[in-house]
């Protein structure tokens, strides 16, 4: 049951006769003749309203969505009755899900169907859900509505926004550039012969191969007077390929903070996905876990575009617990991944020795065996703050922000001491350096 | 499959409020209830005979109900006389007792009444009241009792030997037969007009529930109302004034009006107040800023007054910054960093100790002052540095 303003604007034109029958009836009688006027005619409205608990609604939505980006939800609204169904319909989604418009004109004549378009634009990732479907009937008249909410489940995967990516075709083309060094730049311990060509001017003769450059040379065209006939061969390498890159994120209690609006997590994520495209294009074998006190997400031996979609998939629904991670069993879940060597990379703050206590605990076991890199958000406000010297609270705040830095390159330096390597940046600056590092692992064959 | 409606049928939602429509049904019940029990609310005119407050006079009428006076209270003229007739007709002898608590009736009105009834009782009237009858008085005032009846003509008076109150009206005259003299003044006054005897009474506090039991009052109000077998009690109501009202003036669509536009307003209430639906519920995550920690930090600094703590982490906070601009490497101790910023910006190296390192503030003003001498040694060696640089490279330059 809902009324219309035009319901509105009919009681008040009671004024019109209360005045004008004042004379002859009274104009107590008119007003009691004309609310019941009133009503009499809302209740015939009702009555002629299609009735809403009789429409018949079904759902089609886009199963995912990358968050920032907009997808279209259906509703298809079936009309079995021989009334026509008009009014306003709403397809309730969660607030986070940004559904657009919020409520919409329909016009269902009996027995057929229409479709209600509504454009989700989430603002959150994980998965957003519908709860229900309400419409309210106008009658003929205009003047009410019978209305009724009708539960009608949907949902939509928001997916990790990957604002990163536009950093990826700029650290392709550094990897491009490692490949096909020749081998003074980049030859040592992770490289491995890629092959043979002919020397051009420029390429550093300590890289000729001379017995190639024999075998080359054994055909009889070589035998002229004039000139080097001769065509010297050279060696190429490039980085090794089949290299092993483990990333646990973090996703307890400190991974909740927000920085710059984007929570830990989010900025993890965002580095994690970077990382995982690049290693992935570079031939490396990438396995992701996100980890606090249980594995909330894992992904292990996907290559390629599955890769992405899994590592997406897997991390749209995982939001961070409010629990202290569990750093000891870590050695154990990267043990469970891989024996062998590879780049582990831990994406959790630095933030105070006594929050990182047992991460630190825990890094001899890891560094042993494996080349360990934490990656940790910085807060970019922390500098901002310790800069300002206005007045008196402003040095106590600077103070705090001094001591914080402090704290943070304090733990940072005994990561460094138990054989750790650390990348701290702003959130928004962290995905890239994280990949610098990799990429420059990668060209010191330090994989 | 079938879809669940989460809006419960019409007949559902009016099973579900019926409880509270009952609850506000009985609430009702019980308050009109109380209201018809206890008589009129407060706050109820003078010499109302069905108010049991203390300007009421209920106990009054009571009284001479059970003593067998017929008693007729009329609110209008036409009542009044429709009244005095039907005693006429029945032989009766009549009192006509007039109390206009509110005002009503002008001089001409009561002179209207003179010679209706055996006895004319007029409680407290006006001066205006009293000039149109020809009442040979001067002027009015009002004095607190007891009076004494001082004997007089009046009978009741007589009996009653005083009359009491906290506001009597007396009113100064020669006037021979009245009674409760003082002061030159009298607060009841007899005279005959139109052949027919009429009593001023001053005294109308004697009528009322909450002082008819002090002194003679008692016996004066039965005495003079209960004279004659039928009493009329006579409270002008508004039908009897000459003034127009302001409902008489008003066009009759002007409540009607208000009324719709209260209606109007409740229906644009519940067409604007009618949701969509209900609320779609969702669980968000805690929102935790990162620097929360620190602010907390520097109130706790703040509030502890811990100046030279926190001045020392501004102090290595310097020096690290120092001691990465001059390129001194990590183990480079605070006598290196001081030694070698004194150098670079050739200042002398006792006074950068005591900033960087001896000197205790004492106020929160000398903290301040600390702090931003910090910085300015922190930019002096920074340009000194790059000044440095610049010289360096246009020195190669130039070789």
């Amino acid at each position: 049951m809902a009324v219309t303003g035009w319901f509105v604007l009919l009681v008040a034109a009671g004024v019109v006769p209360v005045v004008l029958l004042d004379e002859s009836i009274g104009a107590g009688w008119a007003l009691l003749g004309w609310l019941a006027l009133c009503l009499l005619l809302a209740l015939v409205d009702l009555v002629l309203a299609a009735s809403p608990r009789a429409a018949r609604l079904e759902r089609s939505t886009a199963e995912r969505v990358r968050l920032t980006e907009s997808a279209d939800a259906v509703l298809y609204v079936t009309n079995p009755t021989t009334k026509r169904m008009r009014g306003i319909v709403r397809d309730a989604w969660e607030p986070s899900a940004g559904a657009r418009p919020p409520r919409q004109r329909l016009d269902v004549p009996a027995g057929e169907r229409r479709a209600v378009r509504t454009t989700l634009t989430p603002w959150r990732r994980g998965e957003r859900r519908a709860a229900m479907v309400t419409i309210r009937a106008i009658g003929p008249m205009r003047l009410a509505g019978r209305q009724a909410s009708i539960q009608l489940p949907g949902a939509i995967t928001v997916l990790p926004e990957f604002a990163s990516r536009k950093h990826l075709p700029s650290r392709l083309a550094r990897l491009r550039e490692l490949d096909g060094r020749t081998s003074v730049m980049v030859r040592g311990q992770g490289t491995e012969f890629d092959s043979l060509r002919e020397y051009v001017r420029g390429d550093d003769v300590r890289s000729i191969d001379w017995r190639a450059t024999a075998r080359r040379g054994g055909d009889p065209g070589g035998a002229g007077a004039m000139g080097p006939a001769q065509t010297l061969m050279v060696r190429t390498w490039r980085p090794e390929r089949d290299r092993r890159v483990i990333m646990v994120v973090d996703s307890g209690r400190t991974a909740a903070a927000r920085i710059a609006n984007e929570t830990r997590l989010d900025t993890a994520f965002e580095s994690t996905l970077l990382l995982a495209a690049l290693a992935d294009r570079a031939g490396d074998r990438v396995d992701v876990a996100v980890y606090d006190r249980r594995v909330r997400g894992r992904v292990q031996g996907a290559r390629g575009a599955d890769l992405l979609s899994k590592l997406t998939e897997t991390m749209a629904p995982i939001d961070p617990e409010l629990l202290e991670t569990d750093w000891s069993s870590v050695p154990a879940l990267v043990r469970s991944m891989t024996a062998q060597r590879s780049l582990v990379v831990l994406a959790t703050p630095l933030e105070s020795p006594g929050a990182t206590r047992s991460l630190l605990t825990m890094l001899p076991q890891l560094t042993r065996t494996h080349l360990v890199l934490v990656a940790a958000v910085t807060d970019p406000e922390l500098v901002t703050a310790a800069a300002s010297r206005g007045d008196r609270p402003a040095v106590y705040r600077a103070a705090a922000a001094e001591r914080a830095l402090l704290d943070a390159e304090r733990v940072a330096a005994a990561v460094k001491r138990l054989g750790g390597d650390v990348v701290s940046a702003p959130p928004l600056e962290l995905p890239p350096a994280v990949a610098d590092r990799y990429l420059a692992y990668k060209a010191a064959g330090r994989l | 499959m079938t879809a669940t409606i989460v809006t419960p049928t019409a007949g559902r939602a009016i099973r579900r409020s019926l409880f509270w429509v009952g609850v506000v049904g009985v609430g009702v019940t019980v308050a009109v209830l109380m209201t018809a029990l206890n008589g009129t609310v407060t706050g109820s005119e003078r010499w109302d005979t069905s108010a049991a407050a203390p300007t009421g006079s209920r106990a009054l009428v009571t009284v001479l109900g059970e003593q067998g006076i017929d008693v007729t209270v009329a609110t209008t003229r036409a009542a009044v006389d429709s009244a005095l007739s039907d005693a006429r007709d029945a032989g009766q002898r009549v009192t006509l007792l007039v109390a206009d608590g509110r005002g009503i009736l002008d001089g001409d009105r009561v002179a209207g009444l003179t010679g209706l009834a055996d006895r004319l009782v007029l409680v407290e009237p006006g001066v205006d009241t009293l000039d149109a009858l020809d009442f040979p008085f001067a002027t009015s005032r009002t004095v607190s009792g007891p009076i004494d009846s001082d004997g007089c003509a009046l009978a009741a008076a007589t009996r009653a030997g005083s009359v009491d109150g906290d506001a009597i009206v007396v009113y100064d005259t020669d006037v021979d037969d009245a009674c409760f003299r003082t002061n030159g003044g009298a607060a009841v006054l007899t005279t005959t007009v139109d052949g027919a005897p009429v009593t001023v009474l001053g005294a109308g506090e004697a009528l009322e529930n909450g002082a008819i039991e002090r002194g003679g009052n008692a016996a004066l109000a039965l005495g003079l109302a209960g004279e004659h077998p039928r009493l009329i009690w006579y409270s002008p109501g508004p039908a009897d004034s000459d003034v127009a009202s302001l409902a008489e003036l008003t066009p009759g669509w002007v409540n009607p009006l208000a009324w719709l536009a209260a209606i109007t307003l409740l229906v644009a209430a519940f067409w604007r107040g009618r949701r969509l639906g209900p609320v779609v519920i969702e669980n968000l995550p805690v929102v935790v800023k990162t620097t929360e920690t620190m602010e907390g930090r520097a109130r706790l600094y703040a509030r502890g007054g811990a100046r030279l703590r926190a001045l020392d982490a501004l102090r290595v906070g310097t020096l690290r910054r120092i001691a990465r601009t001059l390129a001194l490497g990590a183990g480079a101790g605070v006598d290196d960093i001081i030694t070698s910023a004194a150098a670079t910006i050739s200042a002398d190296e006792r006074a950068l100790r005591a900033l960087l390192v001896d000197t205790e503030p004492t106020t929160d003003a000398e903290l301040v002052r600390l702090s931003d001498q910090l910085t300015d040694l922190e930019r002096a060696v920074a340009r000194r540095v790059a000044q440095g640089d610049d010289t360096a490279s246009t020195e190669r330059m130039n070789a």
